[in-house]
């Protein structure tokens, strides 16, 4: 089994495999100089009994919820490693920082998310920013991507709605990708889930990715 | 043009209501195309029309248009009505048409952001209701007449009704009676077809309907294309007594029906130019006494028991046979408001 080296950067800790096979930035809090957002799913029911309607409606609300957890970013892996290995190495680096939070807890928010990106197409079209963000933002948004990093999206919930959406309003096929991986990032998801992460309820704010959460043991 | 009479509705009416609401578009008109509603409305209006009380706020008014001339035998050709409080019994919703600036300087961009808001707004506000007239008279001031001599009435007898004047327009529907902006926002909380849901919905408060409804903005940017071009769009059948409520200086701007997204205009009584330029006239009994300009106006006798308009021919003072068409004697005082839909420079 491959060691795993910590080097502190301004951002938090670098972990990485000193095989080189993955590697993954700690961030101890985020969001605490520019803040992050992400959309909160949630469910709303409108019923009528007289008309004999009982419609579920899943509901989208943007907000700073992750606001002072902990997060994973940065999750890489080496080039030309197949699923399952992609998916060993980077549990192993999950594995070592939540170690590392459990036993340090002060040290950092009492969660730790990751974000992943969302699912795209074969022509790389996210069907979650076509319904959503390209509503809002008339230009690429790979492009804002590559000028600000994942700051981007920061930027990008300035011009999004701040009230409850319903995701029904933005057709069937976001409302079907909405929380789904990017076919890249399903070894991520997979050691995620492994690693004792919930099952998502919030999503990225471009490309409706999910965010999966784990609460720290000794924090709760 | 001095065949026509509109007066209340009388319970012989109800034969010619019944062939008006089936003549006008399913869910268009807001006449019931049901005999027994039609007759409930007709009783309610006479006693609204009869009843010496205070406003309780819950009266509707229906006047009818007859045609007079030899050989018509007092044909009814329109109706139009009054409801003194939109949602009396509950809450009247309406969307607000709102515009909010998205911004960030970071990524350069700045976008004004239509929003719609569900609100109440309106509740308690006079609602004109009830427009039909029979294609034949379209063309011509019958429609003017049966529009504009509401608000005679409400001008009469202010303390029964609202300051604030509004009227829903139908919205745009296809061949098939589907409405796009239907489809885009209320189908996805009823599941069902407009024309399906109009008939579940009947006659119920759309108050009790709204519960169904988000109750957060609606994001005119997040709805396809074709409900975006029907937001605020009139159907064929509304645009002739939408054009006259126009000319009369109603706000069309500002709300939508939340469900068909047809324009709802709303407007301050007192800013409306039938009653800035109304004025009372006194009939006068020696016909030689009635000189000076006169101009083409709706003439009415506003006593509530007793309303009549007509079209005429009315200067400083009005003639005995003039008045008579209206049920007026001399020495009475009715009132005016020119025809003529642009005004003087």
């Amino acid at each position: 089994m491959s060691r795993v080296l910590t080097t502190p950067e301004p951002a938090g800790l670098r972990l990485v495999l000193a095989d080189g096979r993955a590697s993954l930035l700690l961030v101890p809090r985020l969001g605490l100089a520019l803040p992050r957002y992400h959309f909160r799913l949630g469910r709303v029911v409108h019923a009528a009994a007289e008309l004999d309607l009982f419609r579920v409606q899943t509901t989208l609300l943007l907000g700073n919820d992750h606001t002072g957890s902990a997060e994973l970013a940065e999750l890489r892996t080496a080039a030309g490693l197949s699923e399952a290995d992609q998916g060993a190495a980077l549990s192993l680096l999950i594995a070592a920082a939540q170690a590392r939070l459990s036993e340090r807890p002060a040290d950092f928010g009492g969660w730790l998310v990751a974000e992943l990106p969302g699912w795209v197409d074969d022509a790389q079209r996210s069907p979650f920013w076509q319904a959503l963000g390209a509503r809002f933002y008339p230009a690429d948004p790979a492009e804002a991507e590559r000028r600000f990093g994942a700051d981007w999206r920061s930027h990008l919930a300035a011009l999004l709605p701040r009230q409850t959406l319903y995701l029904s309003f933005l057709g069937e096929e976001a409302e079907r990708r909405v929380l789904d991986v990017n076919e890249q990032a399903r070894p991520a998801l997979t050691a995620l889930q492994a690693a004792g992460f919930l099952p998502p309820v919030h999503a990225r704010i471009d490309d409706g990715g999910p965010v999966l959460a784990w609460p720290v043991p000794s924090a709760r | 043009m001095n065949h026509l009479l509109l007066r209340p509705v009388a319970e012989a009416d109800l034969p010619t209501l019944v062939r008006m609401a089936a003549a006008s578009a399913d869910g268009i008109s807001s006449l019931p195309s049901d005999e027994a509603k039609l007759a409930t409305r007709i009783s309610a209006s006479l006693q609204s029309f009869a009843s010496p009380d205070d406003a309780s706020g819950e009266e509707t008014y229906l006047f009818v248009l007859e045609d007079t001339a030899a050989g018509r035998a007092g044909r009814v050709v329109g109706c139009s009505g009054i409801a003194a409080s939109a949602g009396f019994f509950d809450r009247f919703y309406s969307y607000r048409n709102e515009f909010v600036v998205h911004a960030s300087a970071a990524l350069g961009v700045s976008r004004r952001m239509h929003t719609l808001h569900l609100c109440h707004d309106l509740t308690g506000a006079t609602l004109l209701t009830s427009f039909y007239l029979d294609p034949d008279y379209e063309q011509g001031p019958a429609a003017q007449l049966l529009s504009r001599a509401r608000l005679l009435f409400i001008r009469a007898h202010a303390e029964r009704f609202s300051e604030r004047i509004a009227a829903e327009s139908p919205g745009i529907t296809d061949a098939a009676g589907q409405s796009p902006f239907w489809d885009a926002v209320g189908r996805r909380f009823f599941g069902m077809d407009y024309p399906q849901a109009e008939v579940i919905v009947g006659g119920r408060s759309k108050a009790f309907i709204a519960d169904l409804m988000p109750p957060s903005p609606i994001h005119v940017a997040l709805l396809p294309e074709a409900a975006q071009w029907a937001l605020g769009q009139l159907h064929p059948v509304g645009e002739l007594p939408f054009s006259i409520l126009q000319d009369e200086g109603f706000d069309a701007d500002s709300y939508v029906d939340i469900f068909d997204g047809g324009p709802t205009v709303e407007a301050p009584l007192a800013s409306l130019r039938s009653v800035r330029l109304a004025r009372e006239v006194v009939v006068q009994g020696d016909d030689a006494l009635v000189r000076g300009p006169s101009e083409l106006a709706l003439l009415a006798c506003t006593e509530r028991a007793r309303f009549r308009a007509v079209l005429a021919d009315v200067g400083a003072q009005v003639d005995a046979a003039t008045a008579a068409r209206v049920g007026a004697q001399p020495g009475e005082r009715l009132v005016m408001t020119p025809l003529q839909t642009q005004e003087a420079a």
